[in-house]
């Protein structure tokens, strides 16, 4: 069975092609067919790689053509199936099917319809290709093609300009994380002679030994891809700017599956990253700071979506915590739960964004609770998972990660390793505490927003389509029970993880069952701090002019600091070389040399005066040169 | 003897003939079905070798044998010791049939694409096709005087073009280019004479075809000023100048944004989508391979030069207003990668052989994918220019509304100029960067901000032209027609495919590139460095 895994790429990529092509003249339902049916049709093929796979330790390669020989250099066209692969594509493919049912209800509407099924088929078929390439050019090609995605989704409603310019961002950040990549492969195949993952990664031990520098600058490098791609910092500017795209958009790509593709290769590229160990702890530096930075931001956002993005980068930021300490199955396992719970809650920030026509502003929102009860719901049990609540599905992977850093510091003694831990401690309260003071104000108190227009005599804000709510549904069961294969004990998808080839051993979640407490604790206490602030007495938002207030709900200030130190810098750069070493130097330089010419040449123009006086002249002048010459020579 | 590369390079002489002849109503016609024989030919030239040697593409030869070869001789004179002798020698290895196809493409569709010209047609089409007799013969002169005969030929149609059908400055343009164009060939011509002659006393014959060249190289020094250089060395410079203004290098570019934003649309593709690619491939097949040592001990300043020309022309490029202005600069960044492949090629550092084929494939390929973006840049350019004469990136806004076909032709384009993995762009500087990357680590480092630079100003421009609310001011224009869409579609299909299935243009690229590749280490070894 594991032989149709290129029919895993090729039935999205169909999609995308007949939808792009055709799509505005197909009927609306057979558009819904294609657009969902390819990636469901995806998913069963994941399945039956899962159990086809079973547990089996090789890896699986597929060669499906020669893109490039150049002497001893060969590069194919590949997919390499092993267990990281396939729990990718199934949390891609599975996740992805129930985010296009959900968008036929949520772009039910919109007048590009087909346009948008055949971007996220596009979407799905270079993810897919990123987490199944059996080298590092093809990986690259799905890095940018899911880039690329997220550009002509993040820009779908073009004519929003700030939505152009998020794409924009979003596009021009993620080729940096390219030009890491791209870095990384020219050293990879400067020292090992091949792209293939076969004779890299999974090639003999000591290929990758510590303290080889060029191990350590391709480990660099590939940080550089993971952080643009994943949101991190210094790179995550683009990610709040993106939940411009429609909410499925930011569900699908911006939460559940692209910005995790960081965490992919890191996992991917253990062998680089074990073999260097500066890089590995600049993830984890990496991963925490953006894990409290982001936490912080969201404390004070006024936008549903944004609240959610920062929350996305923070729990990135645990992934890659949890690697930088080799525990990559407890980051694979959070990288699970997290696309159940937070796609869950992006899928209800749509239905609330939805009910209330386009409104994203939690200041104009509250009371919903009874209006719109599955949004609710879900929001709540996401909001418990995201939190980290027992037994709800964010508790087992986020105690994965704490307990594994935990174990690790207590096994290396190395004091930034419990920094770490009471960082990723930390961020655990503000988590419970932004989440929900987002549902405390968005669902208690009363409706702050303009009255919504009756229509047929019922109130205007409603529940969604069964499209929308039934997906939510099967979410939100994933939120509940989706942890519960790594619970402590029982492990299964840490063992499963553990196995596989290029990961280090599983950890094992918590060992002291004090510490499991002090997680819950955590969680528990930003959820009261909310309670306390935003629901225990009656609120109003206020300006608040407090610094710190004003530090963290503008994320910092980076986005103004990048533009006036990079952005604004290379412009100007650009327009002074354009102007002085274009323009004056360069061209000026050749027009004056022609100037010149042409000066000379009319200076000498008035020798032909046509006037047979001055051509005589000329002549004795040059007969007497010639006759003292000749005279004075001898 | 097939006089098959005779009839491709003179059918359109005789196009032009037979459309100056013709009835003014006819032209078009007559040069559609003129360019379109001559491209079913060339590619001719490609699948003919293919199909009689069982799809091996070694079949294709190299300079020393090439598949395709008329010879005749043509001047022999002797006056005392001095020999002249100038053949007839046309030649098509895989370097050259690469060059001839795309030639013949790109001429078929800038007819297409200049269907509706309404000033002078009949003189303006039949000029189109004497720039194909010219470009032609560049592109498989295997003779040296022959080529340089051609690359004079090719200038005149190209400065009629600029100077009568083009913009506002079209006469500064067309006068510009021509100076800088015709300094470039008097110095190469020197050069030229500097090798014949010396060749030819030191090795007893004298002979200036492409196959005695390419084996016989010259040695020793010359005194230049007081100063002793290596022969070769002075001739790489030489012959070299003319390449450089031509692709253009920097700091010898400043014809160019002239040059393609008074031009003609379907000039402007020409003109960047061939003419630029002459001096690439005189590099590659003049320079390199027949003053291997001198082009050796050229490479670093080459190499820094190619990285100037890629990131000063993307900072250029971040500044124009300008569209026309905006893909001009973005040639001069793009040609930066053949440069730089170029020389990684020829450069110090007994690196593996197969990186330094790499670099020069990379840097061949290059001139086809850049030939095919660009032309559907400017083509893209071209429609929106007919409609609203103007090109002021900023005077746009929101016109996907309108004209959503070219919004997506133009976006595709877009991103395979900024060189996204799976289309074409991508594999030409994805093996000119890892192919330069061992040789000159840094260089390359620094050089691939380029392609952050190249993101920033093509999406941008698309976002303020095309994106956003649309301008009231443009709410009655038209999207391209299917006329229109033509070249467009032909071009994106083939960027595509390369995209994806680039091995084909690499073996049919691999024998001559090979064979340089051997030139050059034999060279570099035997000078010891």
């Amino acid at each position: 069975m594991l032989a149709y895994t290129p029919l895993m790429l090729a039935l999205p990529l169909a999609g995308f092609i007949i939808l792009g092509a055709g799509g505005n003249s197909l009927p609306k339902w057979l558009v819904n067919l294609i657009g969902c049916g390819s990636v469901a049709l995806a998913f069963i093929l994941a399945l039956t790689d899962f159990f086809a796979y079973g547990a089996s330790s090789a890896p699986y390669d597929i060669v499906l053509w020669r893109w490039v020989t150049s002497g001893t250099l060969e590069i194919h066209a590949g997919l390499l199936v092993d267990k990281l692969s396939i729990i990718m594509t199934m949390v891609v493919t599975g996740v992805g099917f129930l985010i296009h049912i959900y968008s036929i209800g949520y772009m039910g509407e919109d007048p590009a319809y087909e346009r948008f099924f055949a971007f996220m088929n596009f979407f799905i078929t270079a993810m897919l290709l990123l987490v199944l390439a059996d080298n590092f050019l093809f990986l690259l090609i799905g890095w940018a093609g899911v880039g690329l995605a997220s550009f002509l989704l993040i820009g779908f409603w073009w004519r929003k300009p700030s939505a152009v310019k998020a794409a924009q961002k979003a596009f021009v950040v993620n080729v940096i994380g390219d030009f890491g990549l791209m870095i990384a492969i020219f050293l990879l195949v400067g020292k090992t002679g091949s792209l293939n993952f076969t004779d890299t990664l999974f090639a003999r031990a000591g290929l990758f030994s510590a303290g080889d520098q060029t191990t350590t600058i391709i480990a660099f490098m590939l940080l550089i891809a993971a952080a643009a791609k994943s949101a991190q910092l210094p790179l995550h500017v683009w990610l709040p700017d993106a939940m411009e795209g429609p909410t499925p958009v930011s569900a699908l790509i911006h939460a559940a599956t692209m910005v995790t593709a960081g965490v992919y290769l890191v996992a991917r590229c253990t062998a680089i990253f074990s073999a260097a160990p500066y890089a590995l702890e600049t993830v984890g530096i990496m991963g925490g700071a953006s894990a409290l930075f982001a936490a912080t931001a969201a404390l004070f956002q006024y936008d549903i979506k944004r609240v959610l993005a920062y929350s996305t980068m923070s729990q990135l930021g645990y992934m890659f915590m949890a690697e930088s300490v080799g525990a990559n199955s407890a980051a694979i396992f959070h990288l699970t739960t997290h696309a159940f719970f937070k796609a869950l809650l992006f899928m209800s920030a749509g239905a609330v964004i939805h009910a209330l026509h386009g409104e994203q502003d939690m200041r104009k929102m509250g009371g919903l609770r009874k209006k719109l009860p599955v949004a609710f719901w879900s929001f709540l049990i996401g909001g418990l998972a995201l939190a980290g609540i027992p037994p709800f599905a964010g508790f087992w992977s986020k105690d994965a990660i704490l307990g594994a850093i935990f174990t690790q510091a207590g096994a290396t003694g190395s004091a930034w390793e419990y920094v770490l831990w009471m960082i990723g401690v930390i961020t655990a309260i503000l988590t419970g505490l932004y989440i929900f003071r987002l549902i405390f104000v968005v669902f208690y108190g009363s409706y702050r927003g303009a009255e919504q227009k009756s229509s047929g005599g019922r109130f205007a804000i409603h529940e969604a389509g069964l499209a929308m709510t039934d997906p939510m549904t099967a979410l939100l069961a994933l939120s509940i029970i989706g942890g519960f294969d790594g619970v402590p004990g029982v492990d299964t998808i840490g063992n499963y993880l553990q196995s596989a080839i290029g990961l280090s051993p599983a950890a094992q979640g918590s060992q002291l069952v004090i510490l499991l407490f002090v997680g819950v604790l955590a969680a528990a206490g930003g959820i009261f701090i909310a309670w306390q602030l935003y629901l225990a007495r009656p609120f109003r938002f206020t300006p608040n002019k407090n610094p710190l207030y004003q530090l963290f709900a503008n994320a910092y200030y980076i986005d103004a600091l990048y533009n006036a130190v990079i952005v604004q810098p290379i412009v100007q750069l650009g327009s002074g070389l354009n102007t002085l070493l274009e323009t004056w130097t360069l061209d000026g330089g050749s027009r004056a040399i022609a100037g010149g010419v042409d000066l000379l040449s009319r200076a000498l123009r008035k020798l032909q005066s046509g006037y047979a006086r001055n051509y005589a002249l000329s002549i004795v002048i040059g007969a007497l040169l010639i006759v003292a010459f000749v005279v004075l020579n001898h | 003897m097939s006089w098959l590369l005779t009839i491709l390079v003179f059918l359109p002489t005789v196009g032009a003939l037979a459309v100056m002849a013709a009835p003014r109503g006819l032209s078009r016609w007559l040069s559609a079905v003129f360019t379109g024989v001559v491209f079913l030919l060339s590619t001719w030239l490609y699948i003919g070798p293919m199909l009689s040697s069982g799809g091996n593409a070694a079949v294709f030869g190299n300079v020393s044998h090439p598949y395709w070869v008329d010879q005749a001789p043509w001047i022999n004179v002797t006056i005392g010791s001095l020999q002249l002798k100038i053949d007839y020698h046309l030649g098509a290895d895989g370097l050259s049939i690469f060059m001839l196809v795309l030639n013949a493409l790109l001429t078929f569709l800038a007819v297409l694409g200049s269907w509706n010209i309404a000033k002078r047609q009949r003189e303006y089409m039949a000029l189109l096709l004497l720039l194909e007799t010219g470009v032609m013969g560049v592109f498989c002169a295997f003779d040296l005087y022959l080529f340089w005969l051609f690359w004079e030929i090719e200038l005149i149609p190209m400065f009629l073009l600029i100077a009568v059908w083009g913009g506002q400055r079209r006469e500064y343009a067309a006068w510009k280019f021509v100076i800088y164009t015709v300094l470039g060939s008097a110095i190469m011509l020197a050069g030229i004479l500097l090798l014949y002659f010396n060749l030819g006393s030191q090795t007893g014959q004298y002979n200036a075809s492409f196959g005695w060249l390419a084996t016989h190289h010259v040695s020793g020094n010359l005194t230049i000023l007081g100063l002793t250089v290596s022969s070769q060395l002075i001739i790489f410079l030489l012959i070299y100048v003319a390449f450089a203004i031509k692709l253009p290098m920097f700091p010898f570019h400043t014809w160019l944004p002239d040059a393609h934003t008074e031009a003609p649309t379907a000039v402007s593709v020409l003109l960047a989508g061939i003419l630029l690619k002459m001096g690439a491939y005189g590099l590659i097949r003049i320079c390199v391979d027949f003053m291997p040592s001198g082009a050796h001990q050229f490479a670093w300043p080459l190499a820094v030069l190619g990285v100037i020309n890629m990131v000063y022309g993307g900072l250029c490029s971040l500044v124009q207003s300008d569209m026309k202005k905006m893909i001009a600069y973005s040639s001069v960044s793009h040609m930066g990668y053949v440069i730089l492949g170029v020389a990684a090629a020829v450069g110090p550092g007994a690196t593996n052989p197969a990186f330094k084929e790499a670099a020069l494939t990379g840097a061949a390929l290059q001139m086809f994918t850049h030939g095919t973006i660009t032309a559907m840049l400017f083509f893209s350019v071209g429609v929106l220019y007919d409609r609203a004469h103007l090109r002021d990136i900023n005077a746009f806004g929101g016109l996907q509304a309108k004209m959503p076909r070219l919004t997506w032709i133009y976006s595709f384009a877009v991103l395979a100029s900024l060189g996204l993995p799976g289309l074409s762009g991508f594999v030409a500087e994805y093996l000119v960067y890892t192919g330069s990357f061992s040789t000159f680590p840094i260089l390359v480092a620094v050089s691939a901000f380029t392609v952050i630079i190249t993101a920033g100003y093509l999406l941008w421009m698309l976002k303020r032209s095309f994106f956003g609310p649309l301008n009231p001011k443009w709410s009655g224009i038209t999207d391209a027609s299917i006329l229109e869409m033509t070249p467009l579609i032909t071009l994106a299909v083939l960027v595509l495919f390369v995209g994806v299935f680039p091995q084909f243009l690499i073996n049919l690229l691999h024998p001559s590139l090979s064979n340089i590749i051997q030139t050059i280490s034999g060279a570099v070894t035997a000078s010891g460095r």
